[in-house]
């Protein structure tokens, strides 16, 4: 045991002593959730738009200025015909025109009910998409308040209730993501580059032919990465709820036992990935591809697992990152209790088990 | 000249030889394009939808039927009962409960205007928002029909206004088109710059790169033999890139392709440059990983690749006026799919290569032949 720990304060030296590394794995939680919690929004606001209007009279004037006084849009040209739209998309960068038609006027009130027109700059389809949202709801509400009270649009009201998360903050959907990929860049992957380092330069067999059972040098370089990535856990948790008000609804401890859980599975893909590389570099690019990259895009951290085509939907299945964001997801925001993430809770200690016996039977393959 | 030609044998040699990352270099593009692409879509489909139907009048048996027929929706069950489809919602089964209260129909015919309430899980607050907009918006289109059926007066039909729209750009709205100029640009990003960062890292770790340093080679022969390799698998990743975009995904290139390769040409020596600078700052290879995997990644994500830029704060939006990779995806996107011409990308040119020349004079000035252990 001493020997264990002996081993273990020697490679927390290491760590130590590399300033850099250890101002970045601190850094990089930071950095990530406040990107995501301010920089990053589905909202869109001010963005720039171009109106079209053929009519020009009282109601028309009165709809723009509506749009005009909402925050989300900000006119930037004001056009009589549609001609020349087409540059000034392209040289004013606007996203959205509003075509306000010539008997707008004439008939909105006692007419057929007039058409407006939206066009789009659809290069990029969110925006798109989203822009039409906004618009359409500023001209129904429009449409509604210069009705009279007896002409509602709809014969019956509509209450909407957000469960979960009232406010529809993005940040709560990002947060567990964040977790998943920050745990797995500390835990997968600097072990799996110290282990495969200690390989490239030779220190592997200066290791291996001390005294000390290869169990006990393997389990000595991963505690310290086991600690690094806990103080990681809470160091997120404690942005994600007291900067930005992320609730916990389940119990803190199982949380954080779920969290400590995938850890252990990540350490587990970075002892497979040094097993499998045999310089650094083949360890950071298998690292990159087979674990960074499915983990942002595979994993529902940002983009959800039910938009993907059906033959790419097995494929996130055993992304470790998925798994673990549904957990958590489940625990925080709904209030789970471990019952209730089991599946979860198996398919990751599963994932480990199978990990480990794979790279055990390697490595023994290898010293033989 | 001499010299640097021998270098970059060096260099080219190294780089045949290391099967594992040739093999990379070629199949990391092409499966990225083809799975990552089809990863990431925001466009909401596949919403399960539960209609609790307390109410088992023809109005609201044809207000449940509308959903259907919904692309948006999958239309699990119409149920009597309000407590097992909360707790499907609480299990991720379903994503938007509707109610239709008791006496619904009732209250119709009597004027009252009954309340329909729609419970969405919020988890992913965009996707309960757009869900109860899209439900709403067929309930619009089900009122006409509803008054008609219940022989309800509406006097006001002309107080409605409809709103048609006309994507341009991107006709027939796949979310790819957009993506996939955007996936190139992270992927030379990171594939050449985080090569290069580790290809000096590691000469300084193996020791070798003493005996550069005590060999007669110039600073600059240095450098160019350093980065003209990975410059040109850059480019080649682009090429390798664009051959996907256009035969795989059939995606009309538009622009004008000479002008895209010479933005990347001035965008791989500024990457490249950055990379020189990360080597130089750190000692291992770990080192120059995180470094690498850090700020690309802060900028990867701010760029605008994944979210719209449109939706930063303002002061997220001017800070990226110094982000290399949103200028590399913009120009991107503009040359592929908009067609623009040099003329509407001047200012994008310009401060995209005084970037290139700021950084290249910065990675000459900090690399130094004399060793300095920092």
């Amino acid at each position: 045991m001493s020997a264990l720990a002996a081993f273990v304060k020697k490679e927390f030296l290491h760590i130590f002593r590399d300033k850099r590394t250890l101002l970045i794995i601190f850094c990089m939680p930071i950095a990530l959730v406040m990107i995501f919690g301010v920089v990053i929004s589905t909202e869109i606001y001010d963005a720039k738009i171009a109106i079209v209007n053929a009519s020009s009279e009282i109601h028309s004037q009165k709809l723009i200025e509506k749009i005009n006084s909402s925050n989300y849009f900000k006119t930037v040209s004001y056009l009589r015909s549609s001609l020349g739209l087409e540059e000034v998309f392209r040289a004013q960068n606007i996203k959205l025109a509003i075509l306000i038609p010539q008997n707008f006027d004439k008939d909105f009130g006692n007419g057929p009910p007039p058409t407006l027109q939206l066009i789009a700059d659809a290069s990029d389809l969110n925006v798109a998409t989203t822009l039409i949202g906004n618009a359409s709801n500023i001209i129904q509400a429009f449409a509604q308040e210069n009705a009279p009270p007896s002409g509602a649009v709809l014969p019956f009201q509509i209450t909407t209730r957000m469960y979960y998360n009232p406010e529809q903050r993005d940040v709560f959907m990002f947060i567990p993501g964040i977790l998943a990929l920050v745990l797995m860049i500390v835990s997968a992957m600097m072990t799996s580059i110290t282990l495969v380092r200690e390989k490239e330069f030779g220190t592997w067999r200066v290791l291996s032919s001390t005294p000390l059972p290869s169990v006990i040098i393997i389990v000595g370089k991963l505690i310290p990465y086991f600690l690094l990535s806990s103080i990681n856990a809470c160091l997120i948790l404690g942005l994600a709820v007291f900067v930005f008000g992320m609730p916990i609804h389940g119990n803190p401890v199982e949380l954080f036992l779920v969290c400590l859980l995938f850890i252990f599975t990540s350490l587990s893909l970075g002892i497979f990935i040094s097993s499998i590389a045999n310089t650094q570099q083949a360890a950071i690019l298998a690292s990159m591809v087979g674990l960074f990259l499915p983990t942002t895009f595979l994993s529902g951290f940002i983009f959800p697992i039910e938009n993907m085509p059906v033959w790419l939907q097995p494929v996130a299945q055993i992304v470790p990152a998925k798994w673990f964001i549904e957990a958590i997801k489940r625990i925080m925001l709904k209030g789970a209790g471990l019952g209730q993430v089991l599946t979860q809770i198996y398919v990751l200690a599963g994932m480990a088990t199978v990990l480990l016996a794979i790279s055990i039977r390697r490595s023994r393959k290898q010293a033989t | 000249m001499r010299i640097v030609l021998a270098l970059l044998k060096k260099e080219f040699l190294q780089i045949k030889r290391n099967t594992f990352i040739l093999r990379l270099l070629i199949l990391v593009p092409i499966l990225q394009l083809c799975i990552l692409s089809q990863a990431i879509n925001f466009e909401m489909k596949n919403l399960n939808l539960i209609v609790v139907d307390l109410d088992k009048s023809p109005s609201s048996e044809l207000l449940s039927k509308k959903f259907q027929a919904s692309r948006y929706f999958i239309l699990r069950e119409i149920t009597h009962s309000q407590t097992p489809a909360l707790q499907e919602m609480e299990d991720n089964k379903v994503d938007l409960v509707i109610v239709i209260p008791t006496h619904f129909e009732k209250e119709l015919r009597g004027g009252q205007s009954p309340v329909v309430s729609f419970v969405a899980d919020a988890v992913n607050g965009m996707k309960a928002g757009l869900a109860a907009n899209y439900a709403a918006n067929i309930f619009m289109e089900a009122a006409g029909e509803l008054a008609q059926q219940l022989r309800l007066p509406i006097t006001a039909k002309s107080f409605n206004i409809q709103t048609t729209y006309s994507m341009w750009y991107n006709p027939i709205l796949e979310y790819k088109t957009l993506i996939l100029p955007g996936l190139l640009a992270v992927l030379v990003t990171l594939v050449s710059g985080l090569l290069a960062a580790l290809n000096i890292v590691r000469e300084k770790e193996m020791g070798t790169m003493e005996q550069m340093n005590v060999s007669p080679i110039a600073k600059w022969q240095f450098i160019v033999a350093k980065l003209l390799p990975f410059w040109l698998i850059g480019l080649f990743e682009i090429t390798l890139g664009l051959l996907v975009i256009r035969w795989v995904f059939q995606i009309p290139l538009v622009g004008n392709l000479a002008l895209l390769y010479a933005f990347c040409g001035i965008y791989m020596v500024l990457i490249l440059t950055l990379g020189l600078l990360i080597s130089n700052a750190s000692r291992t290879q770990a080192q120059a990983m995180f470094l690498t995997v850090f700020f690309f990644m802060v900028f990867i994500l701010t760029s605008g690749v994944f979210t719209p830029v449109e939706s930063m704060p303002s002061w997220a939006q001017t800070l990226n006026k110094a982000n290399p990779i949103a200028y590399f995806v913009d120009v991107c996107r503009r040359i592929l799919l908009k067609g623009a011409t040099f003329e509407h990308l001047k200012t994008s040119f310009l401060s995209m290569a005084s970037f290139a020349t700021l950084s290249l004079g910065l990675a000459i000035w900090r690399y130094k032949k004399t060793h300095v252990d920092s």
